[in-house]
């Protein structure tokens, strides 16, 4: 589903921000992206969504390069940043047509998946509302509506729990589940530990710019016999 | 007030970035830093530019007995007039937006501290534009007329600093009194646009006295002049002030520091009140799931860019004013009739036979002030990932924001042509070349004007009015319709329909190769962006 092969972006002529990243997602892989701040996740995540260019190695997506092709790459999947900044000047309801205008979803299909998922994430009777009133957490639903409603092969998240009360995040759990065992995948970076460990199948842990472990979650935990993911975390970040 | 300095310091820094330029190591920062004080030089210079263009212009040509005060007079009206418009859509949000404000809030200092040192951000801007104006045309003054009275450069420098309050103070009241009005609207953005362009534009037809311009066109200074106080009645006194009458100078000092007080006054004694009702947002009915409609790519990023531009008065209050002053500029011509204008056009400037050409040319030109092109790409701010993350021809969204640009001359061009042609019974092809003109001049100026936006684009603002007013794109554009309409005007004058040609030939010769060039880098572009 994904490949990034040899990956490496620099901001400037300093050090680069990531350096000879491999990585492969399959179909119904969870894949947790964790590191410290700085570690490069968003980096990793922005240029496999196609907003960044980036100088080494190459990105697949379903076989097709991100350099060569990004139409077609961006067509299968959906990316939501850390930080929703959305369309202040639009209601909640004008973004997510925008998207599904974007996407070539007929009125039918839209209309049901957006009342699905907006019921989902309670936020239904908002959607009149100007998204500039929503506070951050109601972004960040209309984000993941937004990424959801077209059932994309595969989604990035950048921290995708921040900001999220205790039933949107296991109504995303849910739908994250859900979406892996149709065949989708799903990579995604994030600080909450417990969170990767018990949703997800798969992990890598990226440090100043470099892979430090990755694999199965219980192979990469089980290759320092570690109880945890937090005491392996720790274990490779403080030695680096 | 010891509090105030490091506040100010801070405001300082966002027009002169000279600590992010020296002290980061982020190269990406370091562009953004570069950009910013350019376009803080660009601003002023453009400025200068402007003024030195008329302020010559105008000394040059002869009008004399007025020489040394009609040129400074028209700059200083024509930089209150604009800093009337943009601190009257701003000042809310610049005054007491709660992204910048609560930072601030939450610290030890006293809300005067805090609003004066917003009031300095605001007064900082229109001053670079007062003295870019104002110095320049004493400059100006200075090489043409020689001997100038000794009161004139004290005044004028002191008038540099002064010349921003009255415009501040009225238009920031108004601003305040409109954003309370509309604190719990729905689409209160649209009605602060159409209540500032009522505003701005009541004020202009009252002072403006059109009825009488073209009889008055026989004396041209005096009939400015008396236009200029009539729109701006403190000019009179900056006028008697630099020809040494001290007692006028020093009522308009005093004017000016009342309304700087005023402002001032309202916005501490007021500031829950403004804090609470700009803050505050309208909570729509709850939302019940009707039929939905499915619309094609173009057509619904093209509905995306007007709800954007109608969302934010300071994008409408910089563009549609254009359109505005062209279809009062033909209401205006139709009132005051045809036999009246044919006979100053043919009997002053002997152009009676290339009426249309100019009527064509000048609400044209109009329109230029109307298109969105520039501003258009850095107004996707930080949102702009979106439009690069999901699966949308880089061509397709630059072609909706040519589309959306080029609305309004081409509405205009058909209001105006139609309106002028039936109301003084012209040949119908009158129309079809007022609007042809607008047409091609609309696209020719947006293409231009895109390709600058791509390259002078920035996302990282927290006000649009960043990027609406001072980007560098926005003032290089200026500068590049200000050649136009010089250029254009001496080719018809001159060379009457061949020269219209000529005129459009160039305008074609120089816009199709760059939206060929922008539509094959279309995608590159889009990622580097």
């Amino acid at each position: 589903m994904l490949r990034i092969e040899h990956f490496t972006k620099s901001y400037g002529k300093g050090k680069p921000a990531v350096e000879d990243l491999n990585l492969h997602v399959h179909p119904g892989d969870i894949f947790a992206f964790i590191g410290p701040n700085g570690a490069g996740k968003t980096t990793t995540l922005r240029a496999v969504a196609g907003i960044h260019d980036f100088e080494g190695g190459d990105i697949f997506v379903n076989g097709v390069s991100i350099k060569q092709d990004p139409l077609s790459c961006k067509k299968v999947m959906r990316y939501i940043p850390d930080n929703p900044d959305l369309y202040g000047y639009l209601t909640g309801i004008q973004y997510l047509n925008f998207l599904s205008d974007i996407y070539g979803l007929d009125a039918a299909t839209r209309q049901a998946r957006i009342e699905r998922y907006a019921d989902a994430f309670g936020i239904t009777a908002r959607l009149n509302d100007m998204v500039g009133a929503f506070s951050h957490g109601m972004k960040q639903k209309l984000a993941l509506i937004g990424a959801l409603i077209d059932e994309p092969r595969l989604l990035l998240l950048d921290e995708p729990f921040v900001g999220l009360d205790p039933k949107a995040a296991f109504t995303l759990k849910q739908h994250m589940r859900e979406m892996t065992e149709n065949g989708a995948a799903i990579f995604f970076s994030t600080h909450v530990l417990e969170v990767a460990e018990k949703l997800c199948n798969k992990v890598a842990i990226i440090n100043h710019g470099q892979l430090v472990a990755q694999g199965d979650m219980d192979t990469v935990k089980g290759v320092k016999g570690d109880d945890s993911l937090e005491e392996l975390f720790m274990e490779l970040v403080e030695k680096e | 007030m010891k509090q105030i300095l490091p506040l100010i310091r801070i405001q300082l820094m966002e027009f002169f970035p000279v600590s992010a330029l020296k002290n980061t190591a982020d190269a990406g920062a370091k562009k953004r830093a570069k950009r910013r004080l350019t376009s803080t030089l660009v601003m002023f210079l453009a400025c200068a530019y402007m003024s030195a263009t008329y302020s010559m212009g105008m000394l040059k040509g002869g009008l004399d007995g007025l020489t040394y005060t009609l040129a400074p007079a028209f700059m200083l009206v024509a930089g209150c007039v604009l800093g009337a418009v943009t601190t009257l859509s701003k000042a809310g949000t610049v005054l007491f937006s709660s992204a910048s404000l609560d930072p601030l809030l939450t610290l030890p200092l006293s809300r005067r501290t805090v609003v004066l040192s917003r009031l300095f951000s605001l007064y900082f801007e229109e001053f670079l534009i007062s003295a870019g104006m104002l110095l320049t045309s004493g400059v100006c003054c200075q090489i043409v007329v020689g001997t100038l009275p000794k009161a004139f450069w004290p005044v004028l420098v002191l008038t540099i600093f002064l010349s921003p309050l009255i415009p501040m103070g009225v238009g920031g009241l108004v601003g305040l009194f409109v954003n309370m009005l509309t604190a719990r609207m729905k689409n209160k953005s649209l009605f602060t646009t159409v209540f500032s362009m009522a505003f701005l534009l009541g004020v202009m037809f009252l002072s403006f006295n059109a009825g009488t311009l073209f009889t008055d066109m026989a004396d041209i200074a005096g009939s400015l002049q008396t236009r200029l106080f009539s729109l701006y009645p403190p000019a009179r006194l900056f006028v008697a002030g630099i020809g040494g009458d001290v007692g006028a100078f020093l009522l308009f000092a005093a004017i000016s520091l009342v309304a700087l007080a005023l402002l001032a006054l309202a916005a501490v004694k007021g500031f829950a009140f403004f804090y609470g009702a700009i803050n505050a947002t309208a909570s729509g009915k709850a939302f019940r799931m009707g039929r939905q409609k499915q619309a094609g790519t173009l057509l619904t990023l093209c509905k995306k860019e007007l709800r954007q531009k109608y969302n934010t008065p300071a994008w409408v209050m910089n563009t549609d004013i254009g359109t505005v002053m062209a279809v009062i500029m033909t209401v205006a011509l139709i009132v005051v009739g045809k036999a009246q204008v044919m006979e100053v056009l043919e009997g002053v400037f002997g152009l009676g036979s290339q009426a249309g050409l100019i009527f064509g040319l000048v609400i044209a030109a109009a329109q230029c002030l109307s298109l969105t092109a520039t501003s258009s790409v850095s107004m996707e701010g930080k949102g702009i990932y979106i439009i690069k993350a999901l699966p949308i021809r880089a061509n397709v969204w630059l072609r909706s924001k040519l589309l959306v640009s080029m609305l309004p001359p081409v509405a205009g061009g058909l209001l105006c042509g139609v309106a002028l042609t039936v109301a003084w019974k012209l040949p119908f092809w009158n129309a079809l070349l007022i609007l042809g003109l607008c047409v091609l001049v609309g696209w020719a100026f947006s293409v231009v004007e895109l390709a600058l936006g791509l390259h002078f684009c920035r996302f990282d603002w927290e006000n649009p009015v960043e990027v609406i007013k001072q980007g560098g794109g926005v003032l290089l554009s200026m500068l590049v319709t200000l050649a136009f309409i010089g250029g254009g005007v001496a080719l018809i004058v001159f060379m009457g329909y061949l020269g219209a040609a000529i005129l459009c030939g160039l305008l074609l010769a120089v816009a199709l190769p760059i939206r060929l060039v922008m539509g094959k880098r279309a995608e590159k572009t889009l990622t580097k962006l």
